[in-house]
């Protein structure tokens, strides 16, 4: 089928031209730059009704970044729909994206600067003036600043808007508002074992490390592991579908029967968090019969490299007596086979990747021997007991990756949320490096996103003043789960930090993070508190000033990260803000200024647009400022189908994806234990609360999986009443057979609870959860739910190394209330 | 001679609402008021499944009128309120329609809603088409098929754009319509055939 029948319908060409020339004939085309405070005259169509339709960007942490045309009639958004992409395969809506007028005109909207009057999270305020709430502000933060340094401030930004002026986009300018003010940071750590273990295997491409969605079709089998894109990542779907219909087989791989496995050929259950596993036991049957890709693996992964047996690290040609060149480092040493001697990999020509145990009296082992040895430990048998596969299951999916390639191994964040989550994917993406099934058409391995660090300028946000004068640069960054150490002490890894205030932005963590009553402890421990929010958040009702910041519609700005499709795309001022509400980076600015910092931020939206892509990527891909003004959105993605790490080349120092790696970086250092034999190589262990076998499951039986949902972004679109009709309150689907256990029938209200907080809600039967196994939608806000919190029950403990939020790593006792 | 009519792909559509919440928008719906819903094929409830863990089911459909040849709507509406046009489109109008309710008791598919208040509304602004349906008091309504919009060659809302690409429309009389090409050498249902209906809305499977 063509793209036409394909359903693929933006506004007729036709219907372009015929709004280009009334808009023309008021003498209005396209022109002149807007400044912050006016309103793009850029709408190229005007209907006969009036109404005008401007270019527009959902772009929440979704994150799909949707191209929308915003239909605007007297002033006021009416409806949005899907605008046009240059490559129309890829334009895109959803149920949220269709009912931004929701969120814009909403009832929890907040119309003027607020203070609090009433107790912490009681939501009584007072309305006051633009003027004083930043001169409070100012004369707090000073104050602070002067007693105990400009890091008793933090700022905590979260993922609620992936632009780069008013959100949180690769180099945004919350970043430069840090950096100039010198506050301390408090990060989300979150989504973090999925960048940990990208970074150290394969590195970070543009597009994460899968290929952009229109290869998917070149994929013989098409195998979805730990993702539900039905739900999480929609765009992605019809992509599947279109490959599914040209005759790739699709797997999915999951702990439930969700609407994406009802799409699968095979669905293949597996036990929570134990996908790395999983991929030791295919592995080990890959090797068990020679399936191996034994050239890609000698080609473009770090597997000859030899490893000491002395001190783990590799033998560098320094440790065979050749002299180190000055300024540079030794070369890696390895065996090379033709002439039966050690060189430097560059010089190899057959490395050997096997079987090497000694080099000049150097007792060694090279990277690969050290993985097989790994995974030796994980027989199809032991696996299977382990997973919960069967080992005939787990065979076929090794004869799958041998001999129904390429094969496509999409995964996201579903192996992310648990406390073992890194360990999961190292094996996983070790899986598609041996069958050589990545940087191929059809053939990939890993997450599927925009990660623009090729066309961000980063300095952007590290401004220097009229003199010259660099900004001094933001200060500590506090790991989230010890915001309340820090509060309680006074001390954050040995060193004095007074903490006393926080700027909340683009963040709801109240009801997002794990450990509810853990965020409510320290929110209420700060001594100055600032939201800047659209809506009245249950975060904001904590607030001691209240900010309304403008909706993505009303303002100039740039969406560029995490999206699902290659392009950068511009969003147009259509509407003036709603209420007094002003631009995240207006806000920044006037902090700024009443702070006396004012000359570090002479700068307009447009320029920091302009300045984020002064880039030699940008300039490498032909994009400049003002024909991305014009034309509204540019491709990033080299290439004209991009292909991650094609032909090979990875994002690491030495080109070769890692199958081990001599230095262990821990995310966070705060003088932690940690066993760094987990950490160099591939490795697996259960979960902490979430496995069959932990101790937590004794007491509380359930594995509480919290799901996405389809009509919320996190917990964006509470506010929203158009969505709720689909999604109208939070529930707790059971198993038919536990819930007859348990006496619970459709409708019920039950109760979940764990050592750290219960929450309670209604009770739906699902057939598609297996036994032992309960499920939730994470978006809900704590008067959303008959009693307690969702967010009381997740852990807020983390992995040796990676400092991340395990949502789902969490054991639950059910019952009926 | 122009038929209006729609496709829907049913091994596509994963459920994702944006058809529905696209139509509610477009047309400036009361809050209780729907014309496209999507329901779950599968348990009791929205986005569950059917089945004995791991071997479930669960699919959707998205169901709205199905602009009928043979609507008993039309048989059955006492002022000639509800007709059904030269393009196939089955409509009501307001202007006629006394609200008695029969076409729903005659319409099997659950689609006609009467208005028998004051409409409430989510906000307080009004949204949609500047022409959507005027949601009268005392009338019942349903999908338009959004006339207005394919009048000044635009889209039905809920046809815009779908996510899986599983929805199609067009005229069902002209073999190059986006609709008939949809439908050539597919499998297709009829949502209720045996109420003898003859429904303009095919469910490709």
């Amino acid at each position: 089928m063509n793209e036409e029948v394909k359903g693929i319908m933006g506004f007729s060409r036709r219907n372009f031209i015929k709004g280009a020339a009334i808009v023309a004939s008021t003498g209005a085309l396209i022109g002149c730059s807007s400044g912050s405070d006016e309103l793009d005259d850029a709408s190229e169509v005007e209907f006969d009704d009036g109404t005008q339709i401007f270019a527009g960007v959902c772009r929440g942490n979704c994150a799909g970044g949707c191209f929308l045309n915003v239909h605007v009639r007297d002033g006021q958004v009416v409806r949005t729909s899907a605008r046009d992409l240059p490559d129309t395969r890829y334009n895109r809506i959803c149920v949220k994206g269709t009912t931004h007028v929701g969120r814009i005109y909403s009832a929890d909207r907040i119309m003027y600067p607020m203070k609090r009057t009433g107790e912490r999270g009681t939501g009584q305020f007072e309305r006051i003036s633009w003027e004083e709430a930043i001169d409070t502000i100012a004369e707090k933060w000073k104050a602070y600043t002067e007693e105990f340094g400009p890091g008793s401030m933090a700022v905590f930004s979260g993922s609620g808007n992936y632009a780069v002026c008013s959100g949180v986009a690769f180099g945004s300018a919350v970043s430069r508002f840090n950096n100039i003010m010198g506050t301390s940071v408090i990060p989300l750590n979150v989504d973090a074992a999925a960048g940990r273990a990208m970074g150290i295997i394969t590195g970070f491409g543009p597009y994460g490390n899968n290929n952009e969605p229109v290869d998917f079709k070149n994929s013989k089998t098409f195998i979805c592991w730990g993702a539900n894109p039905t739900i999480s990542q929609p765009q992605i779907m019809h992509f599947i579908l279109d490959a599914k219909e040209s005759g790739t087989k699709y797997i999915v791989i999951d702990e439930i029967f969700n609407a994406n496995a009802a799409k699968a050929d095979w669905f293949i259950p597996v036990k929570a968090s134990t996908d790395g596993a999983l991929a030791f036991g295919i592995l080990n049957e890959i090797f068990a019969q020679g399936w191996q890709d034994i050239e890609f693996i000698r080609a473009h992964t770090n597997a000859p490299l030899l490893i000491k047996e002395s001190d783990g690290m590799f033998l560098r040609m320094s440790d065979l007596g050749v002299a180190v060149v000055e300024g540079e480092e030794s070369p890696y040493a390895v065996w090379d086979e033709d002439t039966k001697q050690a060189v430097a990999l560059t010089d190899a020509k057959k490395p050997a990747i096997e079987g090497v145990s000694d080099v000049n009296g150097i007792a060694v082992q090279t990277s690969y021997d050290l993985m097989k040895e790994k995974i030796a430990a994980y027989p199809a048998e032991i696996a299977s007991e382990i997973t919960g596969v069967p080992a005939a299951d787990i065979k076929e999916l090794a004869r799958i990756y041998h001999e129904e390639g390429p094969v496509n191994t999409y995964t996201m964040l579903g192996l992310n949320h648990y406390i073992n989550g890194h360990y999961n994917y190292w094996s996983l993406f070790a899986l598609g490096l041996c069958t050589g099934n990545v940087g191929k058409p059809g053939a990939a391995t890993g997450f599927s996103e925009l990660m623009p660090s090729n066309i961000t300028n980063f300095m952007a946000s590290f401004p220097a003043d009229s003199a010259g004068t660099l900004c001094q640069g933001a200060g500590t960054t506090i790991l989230i789960n010890k915001v309340g150490d820090v509060l309680d002490t006074g001390q954050y890894i040995g060193k004095d930090l007074v903490l006393k205030g926080c700027y909340v932005t683009n963040t709801n963590p109240l009801a997002t993070m794990a450990d509810h009553e853990y965020t409510v402890s320290w929110f209420n421990k700060m001594e100055f508190i600032v939201v800047a929010d659209m809506c009245l958040t249950e975060t904001a009702l904590y607030a001691d000033i209240v900010l309304p910041a403008a909706h993505w519609f009303e303002q100039t700005d740039m969406f560029t990260s995490f999206g699902t499709s290659p392009y950068i795309l511009w969003q147009d001022k259509a509407i003036e803000p709603v209420g007094e509400a002003k631009t995240d980076f207006e806000i920044y600015q006037a902090i700024c200024e009443k702070m006396g910092y004012g000359d570090y931020w002479k700068i307009e939206p447009e320029d920091y647009i302009a300045a984020i892509l002064d880039s030699d990527g940008a300039k490498a891909l032909g994009i400049t400022f003002d024909q991305f003004k014009v034309d509204k959105v540019a491709r990033i993605l080299p290439g004209e189908v991009h292909l991650s790490y094609e032909g090979g080349t990875f994002v690491t120092k030495t080109g070769r994806a890692q199958l081990y790696q001599e230095v262990v970086v821990p995310d966070y250092n705060i003088g932690q234990t940690i066993d760094e034999s987990k950490e160099k190589a591939p490795y697996w262990e259960p979960s902490t609360y979430a496995s069959e076998s932990s101790e937590a499951r004794k007491t509380y039986p359930f594995h509480l999986l919290s799901e996405h949902m389809r009509t919320r972004t996190h917990t964006q679109w509470w506010d929203c009443k158009y969505t709720d009709e689909y999604e109208p309150e939070p529930v707790l689907r059971v198993n038919p057979e536990d819930a007859a256990q348990l006496t619970i029938a459709e409708g019920d209200t039950v109760k979940m609870f764990n050592d750290r907080g219960y929450v309670v809600m209604k009770a739906v039967i699902n057939a598609g959860l297996p036994r032992g196994t309960v499920s939730s939608g994470r978006s809900f806000q704590a008067d959303e739910f008959i009693e307690g919190h969702f967010a009381s029950l997740p852990p807020k403990e983390f992995n040796q190394v990676c400092a991340n939020q395990s949502f789902n790593d969490v054991a639950v006792g059910i019952e009926k209330v | 001679m122009t038929r209006y009519g729609m496709a829907i792909d049913l091994t596509r559509c994963f459920g994702c609402q944006t058809c529905a919440s696209a139509c509610k928008v477009a047309n400036n719906l009361p809050a209780k008021l729907v014309f496209n819903t999507v329901y779950t094929v599968g348990g009791a409830s929205t986005d569950t499944a059917t089945g004995t863990f791991p071997n479930c089911t669960m699919s959707y459909r998205p169901v709205q009128c199905q602009h009928c040849d043979n609507a008993k709507c039309v048989e059955v509406c006492p002022t000639g309120a509800t007709t059904k046009d030269d393009d196939g489109i089955v409509s009501v109008d307001s202007e006629l329609c006394i609200g008695c309710g029969s076409c729903i008791k005659a319409c099997p598919y659950n689609v006609r809603t009467l208005i028998d208040a004051e409409p409430e509304y989510y906000l307080d602004v009004v949204v949609g088409e500047s022409d959507a349906p005027s949601h009268k008091t005392g009338t019942v309504e349903k999908c338009t098929f959004c006339k207005n919009l394919i009048g000044r060659d635009e889209v039905p809302a809920c046809m815009q754009l779908c996510p899986a690409r599983a929805r199609f429309w067009g005229d069902l009389d002209d073999p190059e319509s986006m609709v008939s090409k949809a439908i050539e050498g597919r499998d297709h249902e009829f949502f209720m055939e045996e109420e003898g209906t003859e429904p303009k809305v095919y469910y490709l499977v």
